[in-house]
């Protein structure tokens, strides 16, 4: 049944920003996995968690995302009691200084008045889960929180230097929130979905000033003791992404049958928008081997552990290795491509040679 | 309220010839070419058309057909001035009684049409695979003022008694029409695709319903009476591809030729046929294994190959496993073939497991339908 008393908000202000996609995309549209992009994730979390009102906080490039959402009625279970809107502040888009998420959402509070909801749930992007809110709502209101912040135990504390840490006590009471100094091996990582009760939030906006992002308001109210803030652990699998790298890889490692079951599952839907792009053809010449080709797509080269996204011709004797190919770009006769991601449209010429490593993976955009 | 042309798509019929894939389903909702159905063909040439009010007539298994037409919105007939409509047979003043005939089933709904009051009615079977804009017709319709107009196709000497046979002069004017003929004089062929002028289609329609010795069908009754009495039919002539996919064996065909040529259309600059509008069903990109050999097929996302597939057709959520030969087969979503199993000229029913090292059709003296249970669900 859908829950009609929670505003779920993905949240893009704390989203990072990827160097070399920089011009092209803004982080959560950047294409993920042949057909999606990263946002799709988090709104499929919640249109699965039965959430039906959601919002987007955007940090910059709207178009970007309002082209992505199209006719948006794709994560919408009733389209007509449930909305998803897109919330950004014109005027923090024109002074970064106040490009904040309190900043945008006290801008467009009229939809946590419109809404008449109990909760409001904040989710980044960047932290790749597959999550079922409805478990941490189930606790945040078990335990009457004002606040409750999703956390991930690892091991890895001294090999992640983009993540904030969570210090709590045995009772799961956050005490506080600082980013990783390297120090410890064993950390509760914060993966940035966070869960208000309503009267808190609004007391949030009331009083925070321009500039502050939810995680300082957190900070905040963490020094005052009637304030009840905790932490609820999640079990599953957690895919970071903060740069390039991260990026390549994780998409690489999702080829993998066991990996790719973390996170996709029968019953847990990634919905996107569609294309309309019919099946994809494979040749007589073709090999294709440990590969995910999106719909559209025309193959008579070769292709070895790699991603393809929508319309990619691949022609005779080219070769695709350890690559992730955009939309309708055309890698030609002969040409060989490693160990790169190759932008939307690009068309490789005739056999040339375009070799990045696995550590370094090559970029290529229509500028080179 | 008053249109310029409203559509109607024939999907009634059970489409008998095609075995147990469609017990549960009209022929219209059977899967083609991995991704669509059947009647994605029809529907979006019309949305590309630009054709805005779309009654589709149903009746036999109408469930599956029904909620997978909605509201239109999978071919963007959900927009402010659209109209998209499934309509059934219905109880009214006079009783309750099924669609008799093809035509029947528009004469039973002329109070809806009244209300429409077009110009013209364009009439579709729902069960043809083809990409055309009607526009052209529509216009050359309107220039020879003709009261109907038929399209038609030229098709080889030796299949033209499958179909009915159009005998027309220079102008494109029909001066003879003979349903399935024994010898047929022509190899022009009805493609079931009609334009009537509404007020004659109204007058000829309550004609042939007081008629007792009418079967009420629009090839059997209506034209050829109409070309008797002198009335102006024309013909319209399509050069495309053009595919009645009422037998398995046809059906078979159909899926292998569109292996190389969906693309073509997709790829052409030509926006009235580039896009088939379909369902999409959120399904992960295909994954194409370590081992697998995939050889001149055609696939569609959610579909997980393992192993070997030669000359076939792949819909989603199908998994191969490894070790596992596909040859020649049109597989429907949601097949499993399992490791070992060796597959040959057939098209496999949706949801069905083909068990591990099983050898189906090895001999291929023809093409056979394979399902493991007498008829699927409604999916």
């Amino acid at each position: 049944m859908i829950m009609n008393n929670i505003l779920a908000l993905c949240n893009l202000h704390t989203a990072p920003e990827i160097e070399q996609f920089k011009n092209a995309r803004s982080f959560p549209v950047i294409p993920f996995l042949g057909r999606y992009v990263f946002l799709d994730f988090t709104l499929s979390n919640f249109s699965n968690s039965d959430i039906d009102k959601m919002g987007i906080l955007v940090r910059h490039n709207p178009q970007n995302i309002n082209m992505h959402l199209g006719g948006n009625q794709v994560w919408n279970k009733n389209t007509k009691t449930g909305f998803l809107y897109m919330l950004y502040d014109e005027r923090g888009i024109l002074n970064e200084k106040y490009n904040t998420d309190i900043s945008n959402l006290k801008l467009n509070s009229w939809v946590l008045k419109r809404a008449k909801i109990d909760y409001v749930i904040v989710a980044s992007c960047h932290y790749l889960i597959r999550f079922d809110y409805r478990n941490i709502i189930a606790f945040h209101k078990e335990r009457g929180n004002d606040v409750t912040m999703l956390y991930k135990e690892s091991e890895l504390g001294k090999e992640l230097p983009h993540i904030d840490i969570l210090n709590a006590d045995d009772n799961g009471r956050v005490k506080n929130i600082y980013h990783n100094d390297l120090r410890k091996k064993k950390v509760k990582v914060d993966i940035e979905s966070y869960v208000f009760s309503f009267p808190f939030l609004m007391n949030i906006l009331k009083h925070e000033g321009q500039g502050i992002s939810f995680k300082d308001a957190i900070k905040l109210a963490l020094k005052q003791k009637d304030v009840k803030v905790e932490c609820y652990p999640f079990d599953g699998s957690v895919q970071a992404i903060f740069d390039f790298k991260d990026y390549y890889h994780t998409s690489l490692a999702l080829l993998s049958y066991k990996q790719r079951r973390k996170l996709f599952s029968s019953n847990w839907t990634i919905y996107t928008r569609t294309h309309d792009t019919p099946p994809s053809r494979l040749g007589e010449m073709s090999e294709v081997k440990n590969s995910f080709i999106s719909n559209g797509s025309y193959i008579d080269g070769h292709v070895d552990s790699s991603i393809l996204a929508r319309n990619v011709t691949i022609e005779k004797d080219a070769k695709v290795e350890k690559s992730l190919i955009f939309s309708e770009a055309i890698i030609e006769s002969g040409a060989i491509v490693r160990n790169a991601v190759v932008e939307h449209g690009v068309r490789i010429k005739a056999n040339s040679v375009l070799e990045g490593s696995f550590e370094h993976p090559l970029y290529i955009d229509k500028s080179n | 309220m008053s249109k310029d042309i409203v559509s109607f798509i024939l999907a009634g019929g059970k489409g008998t010839r095609l075995s147990s894939l469609t017990r549960k389903r009209a022929k219209p909702a059977i899967s083609f070419a991995a991704r669509y159905r059947i009647i994605d063909f029809p529907l979006s040439n019309l949305a590309n058309s630009g054709f805005d009010t779309v009654s589709t007539i149903t009746q036999y298994e109408s469930i599956a057909l029904n909620s997978y037409i909605g509201n239109g919105e999978k071919w963007g007939l959900n927009g402010c001035r659209s109209i998209s409509t499934v309509i059934s047979p219905r109880q009214t003043e006079e009783g309750a009684s099924w669609f008799f005939g093809t035509a029947d089933a528009i004469y039973q709904n002329i109070d809806y049409l009244e209300k429409l009051n077009p110009d013209n009615v364009l009439i579709l079977s729902g069960d043809h695979i083809y990409r055309m804009s009607y526009n052209d017709m529509l216009n050359f319709h309107k220039k020879r003022r003709a009261d109907l107009t038929i399209c038609s196709i030229e098709v080889a000497i030796d299949e033209a008694s499958r179909f009915g046979i159009i005998n027309a002069d220079k102008t494109g004017r029909v001066i003879g029409f003979e349903e399935k003929p024994k010898e047929p004089k022509s190899r022009l062929a009805s493609m079931g695709i009609y334009i009537f002028k509404f007020d004659f289609l109204k007058r000829v329609l309550i004609e042939d319903h007081a008629n007792l010795t009418s079967t009420h069908d629009f090839g059997k009754d209506i034209i050829p009476h109409l070309i008797q009495n002198n009335s102006r039919v024309y013909t319209y002539r399509y050069d495309g591809y053009w595919r009645d996919v009422g037998t398995l064996k046809s059906l078979h065909d159909a899926n292998l030729d569109i292996i190389d040529s969906m693309h073509e259309f997709s790829k052409s600059d030509d926006d009235l046929v580039r896009h088939i509008y379909t369902e999409d069903t959120h399904s992960l990109p295909a994954y194409i294994g370590k081992n697998a050999i995939v050889d001149h097929s055609l696939i569609n996302q959610g579909a997980i190959i393992l192993g070997t597939v030669r000359d076939s057709v792949i819909s989603n959520e199908v998994l191969i496993e490894k070790g596992a030969f596909v040859d020649r087969c049109i597989i429907m979503n949601d097949v499993t073939i399992e490791e070992g199993a060796r597959i040959y000229d057939a098209i496999v029913a949706p949801h069905t497991i083909i068990k591990a090292h099983s050898v189906i059709n090895e001999s291929r003296s023809q093409i056979i339908l394979y399902t493991d249970k007498d008829g699927d669900d409604y999916e």
